[in-house]
């Protein structure tokens, strides 16, 4: 709460703004950490019924990669993915990296055959992009074509402790808890800001969102110091901090959260063939996660209907695979929308 | 032909390896002895970071530009098995920093993607406005069983008589053995720390003052070497709390994470530095016989980095030798 005594004797005292952001992943925890930062006059509680490690975000690899969503126009795209990047790679330079779980890599992504877009839009926001030489693609037969460059790395399982770190110092409250509906939260919050990934099929009952089920292997291979993508989008190689993540699988309305061995050895088979090494090396432990699938992530306001009032309900979720790349940049939609949010809460006079 | 190998370091074991390759179905028998006062990982070359790099310029001696490369193809080959693992071997990409815009380096066509560093990249390194990206080869013996093998198949205990060739890998201790005004200790000390999220090997060039003598860090297997120091003509094999601070604070400065490593040890070493490499063959004439002696000493600090190409050109001098002492296989008919 603050207040101010202008010169002409009346008082404004400033209500503050009740905001609940639902959900801890990474999408969840960079929202709540830009509103509670950004805007003094929210009072942010953070909701979820899972929190790291047991969160969509702690499986992924967390490499920082783009591709194009279909119904975002592109220089929308492009702001979130620099935003994001550049956020990143602050980070990689200073002595919080390794705490937050931030490094930087270098790597390729590599095409059975050339791709129509030689200049993707995020190729002057990586560092170096170039296409492969000769000489590199030389180890992989089986492709035609390469783009290598230098990219970021984000741990979840060290970065969102980090981020409750920050969104705490900056006055947040976390809560553990169930969300079963947004209307439970209307008493409560002024605002809601649902970051619910893939429960937000549920949640707020959106049919596009799908899970995609993606397994992982983590490697104990501390030589590879390269990640290496097939732009199938199945097969890749992201060495780590502590361990090299391998996959992956891409299964539709999937929902099985078990490890399945016939895609543990379709994976080592497949990405042993893109780094011989591989084989020698030991499979630490295996994780799964479901993507919250969705044609583009959905980042826009509504006005809900509940009990007696319209709550200003802000979304920000569905970004499939590419929740960490995106979630600095989405984030910062998301703060635009709940500021455009309190512009329309009326002020509170008091003569 | 009975063949005694002066030094177990790198130099001394490939070249070792170079002869039994070429030479072992042809020359029968073939007896190859490694000696040594320090097996690994006691030798200078356990100390080294394993990083694949020549100084940046060769002076014109296109032969060591020529085994550089040759090293580097060979290392690159090992890749496409899983045996590399064993041998220690992987890729790792890093950045070339310098003070000023300098000429293309002796390496560029060696190494994988050799490019000019871009703005962004140079703005994470404040200090440097210059430099070089690429993609180089790490060579780290993780296992000794795999030198280990190599002593195993090559050492036998009953030398008792003299040997027909003696191939002279005695790295700095070669002046021991014979006088060499030109070859000096290149005294270097490092600081192994655990940071395992440093993917990328920085070296810094500062032409004042010299090679190796400003912050490197490069990343391995498992820790991580920060250094450096060159040192001319420091026989110290002590660490040395000075030469640590100075490294560490350098290294803080050009990778402030660091700062969160937690320090494993200092070790300190002595390059066996020459105006260049001795490769050559020697008739030292004592005695009753005449003694084949084929010198491979004074890699500096790029033992590593040139051993295969050294170690292969010093099998070819014993070519010459075993042809000479009619040795070889047309010596049968």
């Amino acid at each position: 709460m603050s207040s101010k005594a202008p010169r002409c004797g009346l008082t404004f005292r400033m209500k503050t703004v009740r905001v609940a952001v639902v959900g801890a992943g990474v999408i969840g925890f960079s929202t709540a950490v830009r509103i509670a930062e950004a805007l003094p006059i929210c009072s942010v509680t953070l909701l979820a019924e899972k929190f790291s490690p047991d969160t969509t975000s702690d499986v992924a690899a967390g490499i920082v990669l783009a591709q194009e969503f279909p119904d975002i126009p592109l220089e929308r795209q492009r702001r979130w993915f620099k935003d994001g990047f550049d956020h990143f790679f602050a980070i990689a330079h200073s002595e919080d990296a390794p705490e937050a779980g931030i490094m930087m890599c270098s790597g390729c992504q590599i095409f059975r055959e050339a791709p129509a877009n030689m200049k993707p839009y995020w190729s002057d926001i990586v560092i170096g992009y170039r296409p492969m030489t000769d000489r590199e693609l030389k180890r992989f037969p089986n492709h035609k074509f390469g783009q290598a460059f230098t990219t970021l790395k984000c741990e979840c399982s060290s970065y969102l402790p980090w981020l409750e770190k920050r969104f705490r110092k900056a006055g947040g409250r976390v809560e553990q808890r169930r969300v079963n509906s947004l209307q439970e939260l209307s008493n409560d919050f002024d605002i809601i800001v649902n970051c619910t990934g893939l429960g937000s099929k549920t949640l707020v009952g959106d049919d596009q969102v799908q899970p995609i089920r993606g397994q992982v292997l983590k490697m104990d291979a501390p030589w590879l110091k390269h990640f290496i993508r097939d732009v199938d989008g199945m097969t890749y190689i992201y060495p780590g901090i502590h361990s090299v993540t391998i996959g992956g699988t891409r299964q539709v309305e999937d929902m099985r959260l078990h490890v399945d061995e016939g895609d543990s050895r379709s994976i080592l088979e497949r990405c042993s063939r893109l780094e011989p090494s591989l084989r020698k090396a030991k499979v630490l432990y295996q994780s799964v996660g479901l993507r919250p699938g969705r044609r583009s992530p959905r980042v826009e306001r509504e006005l809900v209907q509940m009990g007696g009032r319209q709550v200003p309900v802000v979304h920000n979720y569905g970004h499939g695979g590419w929740g960490v790349s995106f979630s600095w940049g989405t984030s910062m939609d998301a703060l635009e929308l709940v500021r455009q949010c309190l512009q329309e809460i009326p002020l509170q006079a008091k003569l | 032909m009975r063949v005694a190998v002066i030094g177990a370091g790198v130099i001394g074991l490939s070249t070792a390896q170079s002869i039994y390759e070429q030479f072992h179905s042809t020359v029968s028998p073939l007896t190859i002895e490694v000696y040594a006062d320090q097996f690994t990982p006691l030798t200078t070359s356990d100390g080294a970071a394993g990083f694949w790099q020549p100084y940046l310029y060769d002076k014109g001696n296109v032969r060591e530009t020529k085994w550089n490369k040759e090293t580097f193809d060979y290392l690159l080959s090992s890749l496409s098995s899983p045996e590399c693992v064993k041998m220690g071997v992987f890729l790792q990409s890093g950045y070339n920093l310098c003070t000023e815009p300098a000429p293309d380096p002796s390496f560029k066509d060696a190494v994988l993607g050799f490019r000019q560093l871009t703005e962004r990249e140079l703005q994470m390194f404040p200090g440097y406005c210059f430099g070089w990206f690429n993609t180089a080869l790490m060579v780290e013996v993780i296992h000794p069983q795999g030198l280990l093998m190599l002593h195993q198949l090559l050492f036998n205990q009953n030398l008792k008589t003299g040997a027909d060739v003696i191939i002279n890998c005695s790295g700095l201790r070669s002046g021991e053995l014979q006088p060499d005004p030109d070859l000096k200790p290149g005294r270097g000390q490092i600081v192994k720390v655990d940071a395992p999220w440093l993917k990328h090997w920085i070296i810094t060039h500062d032409f004042k003052e010299g090679v190796y003598n400003t912050p490197y860090i490069i990343p391995g297997y498992r820790l991580v070497t920060v250094g450096g120091t060159f040192q001319v003509g420091n026989w110290s094999e002590q660490n040395n709390s000075t030469d640590h601070k100075k490294i560490w604070d350098a290294a803080c400065q050009l990778e402030p994470s660091l700062k969160h490593a937690r320090i494993v040890e200092d070790w300190s070493g002595l390059r066996p530095v020459r105006g260049k490499i001795r490769l050559e063959r020697e008739t030292i004439k004592s005695g009753a016989a005449p003694v084949e002696v084929i010198h491979n000493y004074g890699h500096g600090g790029y033992g590593l980095t040139i051993h295969r190409g050294c170690a292969q050109e010093a099998a070819r001098l014993f070519g010459q030798v075993v042809e000479q002492k009619g040795k070889g296989p047309k010596a049968r008919l």
